[in-house]
């Protein structure tokens, strides 16, 4: 099969496209709907924002500095520093901040520190979690890496009060999460957390096909532009149980996806 | 947003709509998902569009954007067990002769579902470069990431690819089986 040949099989793929129903207005009036609502949900964080901002001056201004050692991926400190507001974009990497670039050994070797870091901090963060099993951080198939991919990702299942759950861990380079597209269109909600740069969305019953998922995603957006995202799910997506008819509580909080998001020895 | 602005990204909406779903189609291998993509990209180009719209490259970002918003949906879970399978519609082609019909419909189905075998990034990058003809520059602009992963990505991809068309074509040969595609 020659090159040729893909390029004749790809526009072949799309030769009987369904016609387009595309209206620009109806796009723009949606749009315009999405803009009100993340501007009503930035204002609505503003006023804490000073608070934030005043809780990491403080230290700062009092000469108080943290012991950073070496500034490997693997004990890169987290970034403290204050909510995003309106005009910042943290996630865009800081003109100082190259670009990072890993091979896929480094990532398989970063991937190797994180997960063992992840199982400390889940046993920590959620105490009565039993039979807990993290997989490989991988790309598109666990434990699967390729050189240059800008994320790792990864699931950590659990049993806590008899139900099998799981976590979904994803650590991003610097700009490979941009923050203003953080929130979903379809998300019930999203929010900025206010103690820190952490923003949480929550998707719930989007699956028509089962109403019973829930599903809330907590971002911890690092000074480097750097994120990680913890994904709380009310279910196992690793597993292959049945659909259940009824809908489990969340097992796990937003505080507690936040401390895991927020973890040093997460993230890229 | 200005008026002049918003005129602005409608035309950039009007322009590259049809394009982006035809893109989006061929990553994920479903026209009502590729709409999906395509809408939720255009919004996530118009909260930007002050920006980025006197950037020269401005419909690499439109596929930037695209890219990004299917790679995060593929990490949803649900979305993940959804799309199991895909069935390709097999339409003749009116326009050709009945043997060169059935030879494009191959051509169409094979590799399209041989692609959809592929791990995402490198289906991206076949499509970025042979689908919408981006140079290896801008592809990596595109992935956001160096030309020589882009090259080696490639090569990959159509490595794989062909493997992944050799067994697609062998299993047609051995029976009903044919044509399952496991994303």
């Amino acid at each position: 099969m020659t090159e040729r040949d893909v390029r004749e099989g790809l526009r072949s793929a799309v030769a009987d496209e369904p016609p387009l129903d595309f209206d620009p207005d109806a796009l723009v009036a949606t749009a315009r709907r999405e803009a009100r609502r993340r501007r009503a949900l930035v204002s609505a964080s503003l006023a804490t924002v000073a608070v934030a901002v005043a809780a990491v001056a403080v230290p700062v201004v009092l000469g108080v500095s943290r012991e950073q050692g070496d500034l490997t991926p693997g004990n890169r400190p987290v970034a403290s520093s204050p909510v995003p507001g309106a005009t910042e974009r943290p996630s865009t990497p800081p003109a100082s901040e190259a670009a990072r670039e890993y091979t896929a050994e480094q990532l398989r070797r970063r991937g190797r520190q994180m997960q063992a870091e992840l199982e400390d901090a889940l046993r920590e963060v959620l105490p009565g979690a039993v039979d807990v099993v993290i997989q490989p951080f991988g790309g598109e198939a666990t434990g699967q890496v390729e050189d240059g991919q800008d994320y790792l990702t990864t699931f950590a299942a659990y049993t806590l009060a008899g139900e099998r759950f799981a976590l979904g861990v994803n650590a991003f380079t610097p700009g490979a999460t941009d923050v203003e597209q953080l929130c979903p269109t379809n998300a019930k909600r999203c929010e900025w957390l206010n103690e820190s740069r952490t923003v949480f969305t929550v998707d719930e019953g989007v699956d028509p096909a089962d109403p019973t998922l829930r599903i809330v995603t907590v971002y911890s957006l690092r000074q480097d532009g750097s994120a990680v995202s913890v994904v709380g799910y009310n279910y196992d997506p690793t597993g292959r149980g049945a659909t259940r008819s009824t809908v489990l509580p969340m097992p796990v909080s937003v505080e507690q996806l936040a401390k895991l998001a927020g973890n040093p020895g997460l993230g890229l | 947003m200005r008026q002049t602005d918003e005129d602005s990204f409608r035309r950039f909406a009007t322009r590259y709509a049809a394009s982006l779903r035809r893109s989006a189609f061929l990553f994920c291998g479903d026209w009502h998902l590729a709409e999906d993509l395509m809408q939720q990209s255009l919004i996530k180009v118009y909260r930007s569009w002050s920006r980025v719209q006197h950037d020269e490259s401005l419909a690499n970002y439109g596929r930037t954007v695209l890219l990004r918003t299917w790679l995060d949906e593929k990490r949803r879970a649900w979305r993940r067990s959804e799309h199991t399978e895909a069935a390709v519609p097999e339409v003749a082609d009116p326009r050709h002769d009945p043997a060169e019909g059935v030879h494009r419909m191959w051509v169409r189905d094979v590799v399209h579902r041989g692609l959809l075998r592929l791990p995402p990034r490198q289906r991206a990058v076949l499509v970025l470069r042979y689908f919408d003809e981006l140079s290896v520059a801008e592809t990596a602009a595109v992935m956001g990431c160096s030309e020589g992963t882009v090259k080696s990505q490639t090569a990959r991809a159509l490595d794989t690819l062909r493997a992944s068309v050799a067994r697609l074509s062998a299993e047609e040969e051995l029976g009903p089986t044919a044509g399952r595609v496991a994303r």
